[in-house]
């Protein structure tokens, strides 16, 4: 028993003068899983030949604020794309308008705001918009690549990340 | 009493009511807007139906001019988003031309800016139909 009483004292003045092992970190120092508001483009098929038309999604998720209108740019290569038409994405089907002008040589402004339709709720997960994209080819070769990408987010997409993100594309011929 | 008649009774003037002139300019039809889009007596969606007729003909290039409109109403907006969406419907360009500075502003806050395409003068507008 005296033994016992022993160790038991010198193990916690051990412990009192080391410290125990996992209790060294400050709870503010444990990582702090937030996500960011971020935005992500998808091209579907990824491959195409000329003449087929390819959709170009645009993508959210984790918003931290409510989206009843947004307006980006979106660049791509006018040899290779002819822009079609602007379709509304998941989670814009009830918004009064969803729509893409031709601003240049492939450049497109797309825009969208809710009207009477509901505001997008805080934390979804969907398309804005789907981009319609004939495929011309140009002269290009099988196997060329080129991305479609987007920028310039305004309203209420201000803060999403990344700041310009681009999905790519195969020419097959 | 209704709103208006109480708005009428406080001694708020109304405007004058929208009048629309429709001409062709270049294969497009422009509507000259003037005086105030708003809820009228004629509660009809006057615009969208002068929109609609153009479109029954087979017309599917417009552009609306306010060079000459002095207000907008949350009435006159959804006439307007009703006209756009009708041309959409016939795969059709509706495009707008010489907002005034305030008129812009009600457009931007209610999100249209985002959608439809403005221009700064008439010929400008023009030209973009191609």
């Amino acid at each position: 028993m005296i033994i016992w009483k022993s160790s038991l004292r010198q193990l916690l003045i051990y412990c009192l003068l080391t410290g125990f092992s996992g209790c060294g970190k400050s709870p503010t120092e444990a990582p702090i899983d937030v996500e960011q508001p971020s935005i992500l483009l998808t091209c579907n098929p990824v491959t195409a030949g000329a003449n087929e038309v390819i959709s170009v999604s645009v993508l959210i998720k984790s918003n931290t604020k409510e989206i009843r209108v947004f307006g980006l740019d979106m660049a791509f290569d006018s040899r290779m794309f002819q822009f079609q038409e602007v379709r509304k994405g998941t989670l814009t089907g009830g918004w009064a308008a969803v729509d893409g002008n031709a601003v240049g040589p492939g450049s497109l402004r797309v825009g969208g705001f809710s009207g009477g339709g509901a505001a997008i709720p805080l934390k979804s997960e969907g398309s804005l918009a789907e981009i319609r994209f004939k495929v011309t080819g140009g002269d290009y070769g099988n196997g060329q690549q080129s991305q479609i990408c987007v920028k310039q987010y305004t309203d209420d997409l201000v803060g999403f990340q990344p700041a310009s993100v681009c999905s790519t594309f195969t020419l097959k011929k | 009493m209704d709103t208006r008649d109480a708005w009428n009774s406080a001694g708020c003037e109304k405007g004058l009511p929208m009048s629309v002139k429709v001409r062709e300019k270049d294969g497009v039809i422009v509507f000259d807007l003037a005086g105030e889009i708003r809820l009228s007596d004629n509660v009809s969606p006057a615009l969208q139906r002068q929109v609609v007729e153009q479109l029954a003909e087979g017309k599917s290039d417009i552009l609306l001019n306010f060079a000459k409109v002095d207000f907008i109403d949350s009435y006159g907006i959804g006439d307007i988003v009703a006209s756009y969406l009708a041309v959409k419907e016939q795969k059709g360009r509706l495009k707008l031309s010489c907002l005034s500075p305030k008129i812009w502003l009600i457009f931007q806050y209610s999100g249209l800016t985002r959608v439809l395409e403005i221009f700064d003068s008439e010929d400008k507008a023009i030209q973009s139909f191609g």
